[in-house]
């Protein structure tokens, strides 16, 4: 929170992707962490976010754009949802990089039928507004995640992810579950997009609907291990950390580095990190259980 | 031109393009279908193909259709490798939702590997040589040969690896594990083994199908993420281990590109294959011949 204040303007930058990485691995892993439904594509939501403030900048306030960003979201997952929901495993992954895809190049294709531009500059707030909104929006991101994997909602969800079929026969409405999950995620990467519009302050289809940061959301989320609360989190704080450091000195090498980094991770720590974390602690109590035993049974 | 003879171009024309798609989706068809990898690096192993026939021309002058067979072997043992290294310590571990996510992130890791290195010893120029460019007439029609061959390569592939499948033992246990993989266990098929074998024969496909992209099209260390979208679509509308469904589908997928676009506009191609995708996927979930 003080950042701003005694920070520089590094840090605040550098706290500013870090929150932003935090929000959306969080809002993905609501989804697809506990349904096991990959979503690859949750930029669309980000890019419409961030058209809204293109269009609406002028005339509307800053945080009802946001406000009406997440809703667009909101509404997005769920029109997305109904129809590609019943399509399982990684068909619905293809189909949500699909339609992430599809929808850059009806911007595109509406810039170009149209003749107007199709980028556009913001003027949005300043740095440090952005970043307190984005503190905000982080604490309320990773407050529902913990209140959604603690309540029967959550427990519905994790049950979709280790059997679908069994979870619709003991009465999960697994349909309804999900669209809400989709919609609750995809609302706060919408949120996310005029805020991203406004840091960038000048914005096209091929950034802001750029596939890499869903690739990178993902990643994110399943290496920090994306059935817990903890998982996004310490995911995100690790690929910011690392990228930040290997950008800067081995600017050629670092999408090599980053890869056989991630690579190295997954084969040693398939569970995610919080997997490794929670093996560690189970293999530790479990050995106090035995030495207690000892001690009973002497 | 008549109406009927740009008709008959713009069909022949999106054959031969569907012909080249059910080829570079053939390998992703088979470490989805078998292994259950989702591969998103498939198309980056074939930018590294295109790259390979591209040099092996330009410096010293060889075909195509040689490049191919090189690009057969070289891929093949990078495939066995890979699987090795990588692939295996996660498929054995029995959970599938946890395989596909985490085969999910190391391909990630391989795109970025792969893209990187790319990028470095290639440079990101646009790169292209011309070979059998020159149009055939066929009384009115016009045929540009290599995009024939590459047909011709694509039918003959699918072709092979339609009947080693089918009437071969090494098929008939690769075909067991694609159905039920436990079962496979119990009846003494080595399921290890058979991944090997399919990562492998994908990464080989993923090859050859590269060294024809670089014969027909301009190509950067960028384009995988082009090529894997288009094998994904390819593999779920055919439906996954579906050999004569791809085959299908990359047709359909063909047709329907060139013939969109001429009657609309060249931006709507990619938009096309996503819509045919989604209308398969409503009406048919598992896609056209897709067993689960």
């Amino acid at each position: 929170m003080v950042i701003p204040i005694i920070g520089t303007r590094y840090m605040v930058s550098f706290f500013f992707s870090l929150l932003f990485s935090i929000i959306l691995a969080e809002a993905w892993s609501i989804f697809s962490g506990y349904t096991g439904y990959i979503n690859l594509g949750p930029v669309a939501s980000l890019g419409v976010g961030a058209y809204l403030m293109a269009q609406l900048g002028s005339a509307v306030p800053f945080l009802g754009i946001v406000s009406l960003s997440s809703l667009a979201g909101a509404a997005m997952g769920f029109l997305i949802g109904l129809p590609s929901l019943r399509i399982r495993g990684p068909y619905f992954a293809i189909l949500t990089l699909g339609v992430a895809e599809i929808l850059k190049f009806i911007v595109l294709n509406i810039g170009i039928t149209t003749q107007a531009t199709i980028a556009h500059t913001i003027i949005g707030p300043d740095i440090t507004f952005l970043y307190y909104l984005l503190t905000f929006l982080a604490a309320i991101s990773i407050l529902s995640a913990y209140l959604i994997r603690s309540s029967k909602f959550g427990l519905g969800l994790l049950s979709i992810r280790s059997d679908e079929d069994a979870a619709e026969a003991t009465g999960v409405n697994t349909t309804w579950y999900k669209l809400a999950a989709f919609a609750i995620s995809s609302s706060f990467a919408g949120a996310l997009g005029p805020i991203l519009a406004s840091r960038l302050s000048y914005i096209d289809p091929y950034t802001v609907f750029d596939p890499l940061i869903s690739f990178q959301v993902v990643v994110m989320a399943i290496l920090g291990g994306s059935g817990d609360v903890l998982g996004p989190i310490l995911g995100a704080v690790l690929i910011t950390i690392l990228s930040e450091l290997l950008i800067s000195r081995y600017p050629f090498h670092y999408t090599i580095i980053l890869g056989s980094v991630l690579i190295v991770i997954v084969t040693a720590a398939p569970s995610g990190l919080v997997g490794v974390g929670k093996s560690i602690i189970g293999r530790g109590t479990k050995n106090l259980r035995i030495n207690l035993r000892k001690v009973e049974t002497q | 031109m008549s109406e009927y003879e740009i008709f008959v171009e713009l069909a022949l024309t999106g054959l031969l393009l569907g012909g080249l798609y059910a080829l570079v989706a053939l390998g992703l068809n088979l470490i989805y279908g078998i292994v259950r990898i989702l591969n998103i690096a498939h198309g980056d192993i074939l930018m590294v193909g295109s790259y390979l026939g591209f040099f092996l021309f330009s410096i010293l002058g060889i075909n195509p259709l040689v490049s191919s067979v090189v690009a057969l072997l070289i891929f093949g043992a990078a495939g066995a490798l890979t699987y090795a290294l990588l692939f295996s310590k996660i498929v054995r571990k029995p959970q599938t939702a946890s395989v596909e996510s985490n085969s999910l992130l190391i391909a990630f890791g391989l795109v970025a590997i792969i893209e990187g290195t790319a990028s470095l010893a290639f440079s990101a120029n646009q790169r292209s040589y011309q070979f059998l460019l020159q149009g055939i007439d066929l009384s009115g029609i016009t045929l540009v040969p290599n995009r024939l061959l590459a047909f011709v390569v694509a039918a003959v592939v699918n072709l092979v690896l339609y009947a080693v499948l089918r009437w071969t033992w090494l098929g008939r246990s690769i075909r067991c594990v694609m159905d039920d993989p436990v079962a496979a266990r119990l009846v003494g098929i080595n399921t290890n083994r058979v991944y090997l074998y399919a990562t492998s024969l994908a990464f080989s496909l993923a090859g050859v199908a590269g060294t024809m992209v670089g014969m027909l099209y301009v190509i950067t260390p960028f384009i995988g993420l082009d090529y894997t979208i288009i094998a994904f679509v390819v593999v779920i509308i055919g439906g996954a281990g579906s050999i004569e469904g791809g085959w299908l589908a990359g047709i359909m997928i063909g047709l329907a590109q060139t013939l969109g676009v001429h009657f609309t506009s060249p931006a709507v191609q990619i938009v096309i294959s996503y819509v045919l995708l989604i209308l398969v996927l409503l009406i048919r979930p598992r896609g056209l011949f897709g067993k689960r």
